[in-house]
């Protein structure tokens, strides 16, 4: 080998070493590289796993409290802070409420400069309809409330931030909250890479508080376009007994024009309801308080009250639903008008013709003959017949529409009873009939019953007894039992019996038994009907057994006769009924 | 003779009334609306009204509640006579000083004098 070849190969040799020298430096550097790669690979793998978890798991979250609190659970892991804080803005207030997480004991002064660092952050950066309460906030120095989480504040815990910054909790444009995470290490969270993770987080966390936040207002809203739509007057309420919502039926009905009013305004439209007091009950209850009927002026208006609550199920206010039932209330009271002046229009010609009968029957006009007499006689009796008949309508009317006033009293029984059949002593000896009453052991029995009602019903069983009875079989026989927790009077007779057939019917409206009808001609067939109903409203029952007894029919065939027929009378006695009626007799 | 005042806008029910007052030796004086009758109380004092509810220009009940508040009429006997009965207008009469409440239909007019008569010998 001559000395270039030499010199040459020796150049590419070291030109070789060096160039392995290079590489392996390369090859360490690209290691170094990998390495460091592999770690951030590692580090953004285990990160974007984290993230991953954290957005499914903010899937189910359905409150905003809990999305923050999911996303402060990874960063307590991951990050190296002293103290996370979390403000956010609630639009259905206009308050910001705030959560802090201690990771290290903190002072009363660190949280407050964390405080401080929130709101700032909040008015210089948000949209203007939010930054502009928090100035609010910031110049009147209002509080607002921090809940506390983690290890305790205490006067020897650290005394300021020495690190940190702040995140904002929003999409695009709109900024909900934010996030200041602090520490008391100084020098931390300069880099860009530290601070990615948490904003990555803060990221997903705002989607998910925004999808929150949007969905609350969306019901709000979808809520109030409902309500502004109803026919129904609604008017809502905070804790503080002021006005938040009134919708455009509701002004209409309260002639307030706009929800700048207190309730107390309310209470003077209602000067009969105590709606103070019901207000109170149903927030302190939660029970849904109702009011059939409130007149305001020519109006009446029909009113729920109910307590509003929140998603945490706690009562935030309440809310007054009014329903305008004067239409209602108007066509109730003309049925009702109808029936009291078609009985009354009703009643004055009647009133003529039984008067001038009379009068003419007693001779006031001239001496009339016999025939005269007759006539006018039965032209009499029609009248009276016609107007037991308008006063019987205008019962059933009553019974009907529940507007019968039972006026209970306490009474004795007995002596009831007694009065009764001597009320019409005279009138069934006329007819030929004896009425007996079999006294019970007690000498006298206290119950509160409404005696016009109960002797309405009394009446027409020994009225119907005695005119139902026969010549030979006219023995009455009324009697008094207790039983269990009813008193018992019963009204017996040996007289024609009500048909099997017919039995089911005898209660209804006008029916009169083919029977009844062959012994007595008139009779409106209403009298068991007013009878039934009135015991029925009273809590009290009425029954009957026919028949009674047997004996051989003149074909030779077994026939029954008699009847008995049972009023039941609680013990208790009669319930009160206000209704604005009495009964006609 | 004891003057009896009747107010009564039916006219069958007032003339059949008038007429048996006046075979019973009663002084009758007539009115057709709570307002005649108001003047008529007023101008002649009678000793006893009959007095109908429901009439033009003034009702009964009406009647009564001004009759009441003046001089000559507040304790003159005042028998109220409708067809219409419901307990408000009981409770209004009778409230309003009237002495008894009968209503036309369920009474023969012979009893009802009755009723006056045994009223003003009391």
């Amino acid at each position: 080998m001559d000395n270039t070849t030499e010199v040459k190969l020796d150049d590419e040799c070291y030109a070789l070493e060096e160039q392995l020298a290079f590489s392996t430096a390369e090859v360490h550097q690209l290691q170094e590289k990998l390495a460091t790669l592999n770690n951030l690979l590692q580090k953004r793998h285990y990160e974007l796993e984290a993230l991953k978890a954290l957005s499914a798991e903010l899937v189910d979250v359905v409150e905003l409290w809990q999305a923050i609190d999911l996303v402060n659970a990874y960063l307590w892991e991951i990050i190296d802070y002293s103290v996370a804080a979390y403000i956010i803005f609630d639009a259905t207030e206009d308050t910001f409420n705030s959560r802090v997480y201690l990771k290290e004991v903190a002072s009363a002064e660190y949280l407050t400069e964390v405080k401080k660092t929130l709101i700032t952050y909040i008015a210089q950066n948000a949209q203007v309809e939010v930054s502009s309460i928090a100035q609010g906030y910031i110049d009147e120095n209002k509080q607002f409330k921090m809940a506390q989480f983690g290890v305790p504040v205490s006067s020897t815990g650290v005394a300021q931030p020495n690190s940190g910054f702040v995140i904002p909790l929003g999409l695009g444009d709109k900024t909900l909250g934010a996030l200041y995470i602090s520490s008391s290490k100084a020098d931390l969270y300069k880099t860009e890479s530290e601070q990615e993770l948490v904003r990555s987080m803060a990221s997903i966390a705002s989607i998910s508080i925004v999808r929150l936040q949007e969905l609350i207002s969306s019901q709000h809203s979808m809520n109030q376009s409902l309500v502004e739509s109803l026919n129904n007057g609604v008017i809502m309420f905070n804790n503080h007994q002021k006005i938040v919502l009134m919708n455009p039926a509701a002004q209409k009905m309260t002639g307030l024009m706009n929800d700048d009013y207190s309730v107390t305004e309310l209470f003077s439209l209602f000067p009969d309801i105590k709606l103070e007091s019901m207000i109170r009950e149903s927030i302190q209850t939660g029970q849904i308080m109702h009011i059939e009927e409130a007149p305001v002026s020519k109006f009446f208006y029909e009113m729920y009250i109910s307590p509003v609550r929140d998603a945490k199920k706690k009562i935030v206010g309440g809310a007054i639903i009014i329903h305008d039932v004067t239409h209602l209330k108007e066509v109730d009271r003309m049925k009702t008008d109808f029936v009291s002046i078609a009985s009354h229009q009703l009643r004055t010609p009647l009133t003529t013709i039984s008067w001038y009968t009379e009068m003419l029957q007693a001779g006031n006009a001239g001496a009339l003959n016999e025939k005269q007499q007759d006539y006018l006689g039965e032209v009499h009796d029609s009248g009276v017949r016609m107007m037991h008949l308008v006063n019987d309508l205008l019962n059933i009317s009553r019974l009907e529409t529940g507007r019968l006033k039972i006026d209970p009293r306490p009474v004795d029984l007995v002596k009831f009873i007694v009065d009764v059949i001597h009320d019409l002593e005279v009138w069934s000896k006329d007819k030929g009939r004896v009425v007996v009453f079999e006294k019970p052991q007690a000498p006298s029995i206290e119950i509160a019953i409404d005696s016009m009602l109960t002797d309405q019903v009394l009446h027409n069983l020994i009225t119907n007894a005695v005119r139902y009875s026969t010549e030979e079989n006219n023995r009455i026989t009324i009697s008094l039992m207790e039983k269990e927790n009813e008193y018992w009077i019963a009204v017996a007779d040996s007289g024609i019996g009500i048909p099997l057939a017919e039995q089911n019917k005898i209660f209804q409206k006008f029916f009169r038994a083919d029977n009844a009808r062959i012994k007595e001609g008139d009779g409106s067939g209403i009298g068991l009907y007013i009878a039934k109903m009135i015991m029925e409203a009273a809590a009290g029952r009425l029954w009957f057994e026919s028949p009674t007894f047997e004996r051989e029919g003149p074909d030779g065939q077994t026939e029954g006769y008699g009847t008995i027929f049972y009023m039941a009378i609680p013990k208790h006695g009669m319930p009160s009924h206000e209704g604005e009626k009495t009964l006609s007799s | 003779m004891k003057k009896i005042l009747i107010v009564e806008d039916e006219d069958s029910l007032r003339k059949a009334l008038v007429e048996r007052f006046k075979a019973e030796e009663f002084e009758v004086l007539e009115a057709v609306d709570g307002e005649e009758g108001l003047a008529s109380a007023e101008k002649n004092n009678p000793d006893m009204i009959m007095l109908d509810i429901i009439m033009p220009k003034m009702d009964g009940i009406t009647m009564l509640k001004k009759l009441r508040a003046t001089e000559f009429g507040k304790d003159v006997p005042v028998m109220i006579m409708t067809n219409i009965d419901d307990a408000k207008n009981l409770y209004d009469g009778l409230a309003n000083g009237a002495f008894d409440f009968l209503i036309k239909s369920n009474w023969g007019i012979g009893d009802m004098v009755e009723k006056v008569k045994n009223k003003l010998a009391s």
